[in-house]
């Protein structure tokens, strides 16, 4: 079996990505050199495992109340009656894009405290938009005989819904959601400014105390669950768009 | 079987279709045809009330449609358009059994059907039933869309060109199909065209419009003899009216009783003054029994029936007599 170069790069990442997690002991003379004598080269107030867990569960909950709010609004202002709405979940979709989720934790922080809740909302308000464009653009470039098709044959609007267009955006749905989880797997690092567990306080703790070794352990480690994350919703969408005949 | 009364729809100022009186009886294949934004596609989609009317109204089977729910009302009435439109994301199995699984028919009736409608259309259920859509050819994504449209066997079907995205070869033949299979099962259906040859083949009767009225309903032979306006003659065709005319006969009512000039050995048909030739068969035409003359250059040609029986002789005099309306 030959193994293409794309899939050696993969390989590689997720081996990094094991080691980190499992035995970041052997990776010690790596880091040794980068770090002043007599502080640790490798990070060591709570594990890499348990820190990725909290990132991950983080991005995911935000991921997921985001995935349903989107593709609510998106489902919404494609009906004849909701068109009207349109402008307003664009504006609303775009500002949580732009404006910056440092911000957005400055805001919430006095609202709703410390911790993992103003993560959620920064990161929320941050994936929105990818989502909505996405499943707006999914809903709106259906072909237009099956959609045809199923009114004439007697569906229900719900049932056009259900059975045929969300179906066939599901690619692009799928595309907004990895697009999404990927910005914020790096965005959800500041929320560690907060307080919210994370690989942020990796990076924070070697800000602080000066330690090269610590920013490079969790900027890795950021940067290879974000590229794991890409590759696994990447496959999973081509595996729909392919079962559709879209490719 | 369909009863319209001042149909009539307009945009905003604009009339689509205006006030059309018109009635399609049980089992006949009726064309709407005309040129692009006629208001014949406005008009079939208000028969399933896809397009709703602006006044007038619709009886199917003595039922105004406005007093039906329009979803259940399409459950009845089959539904085929241009280029299918079948689920790309569905099997072809699954997409003939839209309706019948919406109407919650058993799945093994389900199965039934699905296996016995690929089978009236010539694709093998062992072969197609579980392929997508993409994985097969124009031609038989729209025998799949077709099977779809008559799968809970509606007594009236609609169909809005459903033939137009094919080439000429695989048209002719997904017509011939069709026509058998609306004869066996004696579907009503109302079909809209801009392709005049197909209109003439299916329909028994057609209605022209334009500007979204209907200028003649009439039969094909009709509308050839007797246009009853100057539109019609032009969208007939003036130039190729006789052969027109000669298309809507069959060579098996044109011939008349066989002489002893013809032999049949081997399957071969033999002219015994000019050796072997090519026979006219019983369900061509008489524009192509015209067709065979000419290229052959003969007077005159036997007429044989599938089996390759003689059923009798063609010639020059009775094509000449059915394009003058004597046959």
């Amino acid at each position: 079996m030959t193994i293409a170069p794309r899939h050696w790069a993969l390989l590689a990442a997720g081996l990094a990505f094991g080691l980190l997690l499992f035995a970041p002991g052997l990776l010690r003379p790596i880091f040794a050199p980068l770090v002043q004598p007599g502080a640790p080269a490798i990070y060591d107030r709570g594990t890499f495992l348990e820190l990725t867990l909290s990132h991950v569960l983080t991005v995911l909950a935000a991921g997921l109340v985001a995935f349903a709010l989107a593709v609510a609004f998106a489902i919404l202002v494609t009906r004849r009656s909701g068109e009207e709405y349109m402008p307003l979940a664009r504006t609303l979709a775009n500002l949580g894009q732009t404006f910056p989720p440092v911000a957005m934790l400055a805001v919430a922080v006095p609202l709703v405290g410390f911790g993992f809740q103003p993560t959620l909302i920064a990161l929320l308000a941050y994936g929105l938009l990818p989502i909505f464009e996405n499943t707006v653009t999914g809903l709106r470039t259906l072909p237009p005989q099956a959609v045809e098709a199923a009114r004439g044959m007697g569906m229900s609007p719900m049932r056009v819904l259900l059975s045929v267009e969300l179906p066939l955006a599901l690619p692009l749905i799928l595309a907004g959601l990895r697009i999404s989880t990927i910005i914020n797997i790096s965005t959800a690092a500041i929320g560690s400014t907060v307080g919210a567990r994370g690989l942020g306080e990796i990076i924070i703790a070697g800000l602080s105390t000066n330690n090269v070794a610590f920013v490079l352990q969790g900027g890795i480690l950021v940067a290879l669950l974000a590229i794991l994350f890409n590759q696994a919703l990447g496959a999973l969408e081509r595996r729909v768009a392919r079962h559709h005949g879209r490719v | 079987m369909i009863v319209a009364e001042g149909l009539t729809k307009t945009y905003g100022d604009i009339p689509a279709v205006r006030r059309l009186d018109f009635e399609v009886r049980a089992g006949e294949v009726v064309a709407l045809v005309g040129t692009s934004g006629c208001g014949k596609s406005t008009t079939l989609k208000m028969i399933n009330r896809l397009i709703e009317p602006s006044a007038g109204r619709i009886l199917v089977n003595g039922v105004d449609t406005a007093s039906v729910n329009p979803e259940k009302l399409r459950l009845g009435i089959g539904y085929a358009i241009q280029g299918a439109g079948l689920f790309p994301h569905w099997n072809v199995a699954d997409n003939i059994a839209t309706v019948p699984r919406l109407l919650g028919w058993d799945k093994a009736r389900i199965d039934r059907r699905v296996e016995e409608l690929l089978g009236l259309l010539h694709l093998d259920p062992a072969i197609f039933a579980r392929k997508l859509p993409h994985q097969l050819s124009g031609g038989q994504q729209q025998r799949v869309g077709v099977a779809r449209a008559i799968a809970a066997e509606p007594a009236v079907l609609l169909m809005d060109e459903p033939f137009g995205a094919l080439d000429p070869i695989t048209r002719l033949r997904l017509q011939d199909e069709f026509l058998s299979l609306q004869k066996r099962q004696g579907i009503t259906v109302v079909m809209v065209t801009h392709d005049m040859d197909e209109a003439f083949k299916m329909a028994g009767r057609v209605a022209v419009m334009d500007k979204g009225i209907i200028l003649q309903f009439d039969t094909p032979d009709a509308l050839v003899r007797r246009p009853a306006h100057p539109f019609v003659r032009e969208l007939v065709g003036t130039q190729d009216s006789g052969l027109r005319l000669l298309s809507l006969e069959a060579a098996r009512d044109l011939a008349s009783p066989a002489s002893g000039r013809w032999q049949i050995e081997n399957g071969l048909v033999l002219d015994r003054e000019r050796g072997a030739v090519e026979p006219v068969l019983a369900e061509e035409s008489g524009r192509e029994a015209a067709s065979k003359l000419l290229w052959q250059g003969a007077d005159l040609l036997p007429v044989v029936d599938a089996g390759g029986a003689l059923l009798g002789e063609v010639g020059f005099d009775a094509l000449r007599r059915a394009g003058r309306g004597e046959a």
